[in-house]
């Protein structure tokens, strides 16, 4: 009994092997790792090894808010890492505001490509300046997350594609249509592209035959979707007034959305829908959506006779549609739901519908036929929430007249 | 806990107060389990019998074993057909001479034994020389049920608890790692030794939550570190990473 006496005051944690102390060291975070340095003269460089770095905001203390010199305390971490680092880097985030020297991140970079990095992310921080990403983290054999933030993105000749990378995540980015439309082509097992704000492109160029879920937030003239077919969530905001030029003859939506077989979910913002509605917008797209269980407008200007068709066109190609979700831009004085002149339409039942929720109608007639409509045919639906904004919301009186095809159908509708 | 090969009896009962239709499922010697229809839906063969409406008074020849879990509703029913196949069985030997029998699937959770046995080193008895036999026969317990728990090797096994919204593991792996820090330690090296995914990363998480919110006096303390510094060299230290003493 005394031999487990002195068993039990062994220090066992200082000896460990060093991947294993790794894998504990990781899951707490980085100010605290660090401060094993002053455990024993064994643990003073420990934490330089971890393989996840996590730089954010809990990593200085509360005073300090110079965004300047909270670099300079980075780069005291980096160079220690630097100094002291045996083996492979696994993971590195930088999440916190300062404001980064241009050579030092570079340097950084181009040491943690060389250590095999396998995430890489570098979320806002303040920087106006963009800074040029060294090219070697584009031939990082291992590399499967990779979100970027402010850089010049130029690809070296030599760029053959990053065999692992599944999750791309660009903001506040430079780079030229050909150079994304490259990088993104050659990316074999890429799942997520997330674009936001990205400078340079006029034009997307997306081909990607893994692709599964894709992100826009940024301005850009045209959008071309193509060999996309495991597509399966798409979310596209355009941030300008889409400029008319004659793209060809084909409708922007048929040619854009219209190809996208295996879509599930379509989430569509404000000036990408008037994007979508130029040229000819038909009753019904070629082909059938079969897949499309979710619609979600924002910011839907259905003051605009053209963006209401590409609602119903939409509408009318959907037949497995459970969830339809609109919200009506605040800029609307008066919509425009003329949906009895699609014939398509008229006939048309939601046998998949579920739920549906509308926000920002000004209750005018046509709205209220709208859901009288939906109501009417829609035999499986659940719940129907209306948000009206500003003046009278539509009286019980009115919705009791609605026959809703639905038994079990939940009406609620609220006042914002 | 029915015999290897039992005949079950299906019988559809509709509860009068209660929407949610319930069957009895009856084994070969008479113990009778009332279940939700859609619970006993688990079970394709229960299905099918269901769907068919075949089920007033069939019969059935299945090798069917259940076990009643808990007091509540929850049931296990899993099919294996025992008499065509027979499970492979591998022996652990740990380092202080004891066998362990193990279903050769479950051993295969470590990855360094599964290696052994792909490579057709096995001979049918795996010497471990560094896990102790109180250690391996914990580690076993462990891959055990978290074998069960993925119902690879089975065609449609299914466990469910009825009442229970957590993940059932979840808990178990808490009550698992409640032990003295030695024998923490001791599965922690196992783990690693054996290439055992899922165990190391509990365990060194558990270490790493024993860290967690600690000034390092009292990291010291829980773990016996003996602080070996000057004062000048911790002076030192401390300077060198002002930030995070701040």
């Amino acid at each position: 009994m005394a031999e487990m006496k002195r068993c039990t005051n062994i220090d066992r944690i200082s000896n460990l092997p060093w991947d294993v102390l790794d894998t504990i060291l990781v899951h707490i975070p980085l100010k605290e790792a660090v401060r094993t340095s002053i455990l024993s003269s064994k643990w003073r460089y420990k934490w330089t090894g971890l393989s996840r770095f996590n730089i954010d905001d809990k990593c200085f203390p509360s005073y300090l808010s110079d965004k300047v010199l909270r670099w300079k305390v980075i780069l005291k971490i980096i160079h220690q890492v630097q100094s002291n680092h045996g083996g492979p880097v696994e993971k590195f985030r930088l999440a916190a505001y300062c404001m980064p020297n241009h050579c030092d991140l570079d340097q950084w970079i181009w040491f943690l490509t060389d250590k095999g990095i396998k995430e890489l992310i570098l979320k806002e921080f303040d920087s106006i300046k963009r800074f040029k990403l060294p090219p070697e983290v584009f031939s990082c054999p291992q590399l499967s997350c990779l979100e970027l933030y402010g850089c010049i993105i130029m690809l070296s000749p030599t760029f053959r594609g990053l065999n692992s990378l599944i999750s791309l995540n660009l903001s506040h980015i430079y780079i030229s249509c050909d150079t994304l439309e490259s990088l993104i082509a050659n990316c074999p097992v890429l799942e997520r592209l997330t674009l936001i704000n990205i400078d340079h492109s006029t034009v997307f160029k997306i081909s990607n035959l893994n692709l599964k879920y894709l992100k826009i937030d940024s301005k850009f003239e045209d959008i071309c979707l193509k060999s996309v077919p495991l597509l399966s969530t798409v979310d596209i905001r355009l941030r300008v007034k889409p400029r008319h030029s004659d793209q060809g003859k084909a409708c922007n939506l048929v040619r854009v959305i219209g190809c996208l077989y295996s879509i599930n979910k379509l989430i569509l913002s404000s000036n990408f829908l008037e994007f979508l509605a130029y040229n000819d917008v038909p009753e019904r797209l070629p082909a059938m959506l079969n897949h499309l269980l979710t619609l979600d407008l924002r910011d839907a200007r259905l003051d605009s006779s053209k963006v209401v068709k590409v609602l119903l066109s939409i509408l009318c190609s959907s037949p497995s549609l459970e969830e339809l979700i609109i919200s009506v831009s605040p800029l609307c004085r008066y919509t425009f739901l003329d949906f009895q002149r699609s014939e398509c339409l008229v006939g048309l039942y939601f046998n998949k519908l579920k739920v549906v929720k509308i926000r920002g109608l000004l209750s005018t007639n046509h709205e209220c036929e709208f859901i009288k409509f939906i109501l009417a045919h829609s035999p499986v639906l659940e719940t129907i929430t209306i948000v009206t904004y500003g003046g009278e919301i539509i009286p019980n009186s009115v919705l009791l007249q609605f026959e809703p095809a639905s038994e079990h159908v939940k009406v609620i509708s609220l006042r914002s | 806990m029915a015999s290897s090969s039992t005949s079950v009896v299906v019988s559809n009962k509709e509860k009068e107060n209660k929407n949610t239709k319930k069957v009895t499922l009856k084994s070969s010697d008479g113990e009778s389990f009332e279940v939700d229809e859609s619970v006993a839906m688990e079970s394709q063969t229960i299905k099918h019998i269901i769907e068919d409406g075949h089920y007033s008074s069939l019969a059935l020849s299945l090798s069917v074993k259940t076990t009643m879990a808990s007091s509540s509703t929850s049931v296990v029913v899993s099919n294996k057909e025992k008499e065509n196949k027979n499970t492979k069985k591998v022996t652990l030997k740990s380092s202080d001479g004891e066998s362990f029998e193990v279903d050769e699937s479950v051993a295969m959770e470590s990855q360094t034994i599964k290696h052994i046995i792909e490579d057709g080193c096995a001979n049918n008895e795996i010497p471990l020389p560094n896990v102790t036999s109180g250690i391996l026969s914990r580690v076993i317990e462990y891959c055990k049920k978290h074998k069960e728990a993925a119902g690879e090797s089975e065609p449609s096994v299914t466990s469910y608890t009825s009442n229970s919204t957590t993940n059932p593991l979840t808990e178990w792996d808490t009550e698992f790692v409640k032990v003295d820090q030695n024998t923490l330690f001791d599965l922690i090296l196992a783990a690693n030794y054996l290439d055992i995914k899922g165990l190391l990363d509990l365990t060194c998480k558990t270490v790493a939550d024993m860290m967690k919110g600690k000034t390092p006096q009292e990291i010291r303390e829980t773990f016996h570190i003996k602080n070996d510094y000057t004062p000048e060299e911790e002076a030192e230290v401390r300077k060198e990473n002002q930030w995070a003493f701040e």
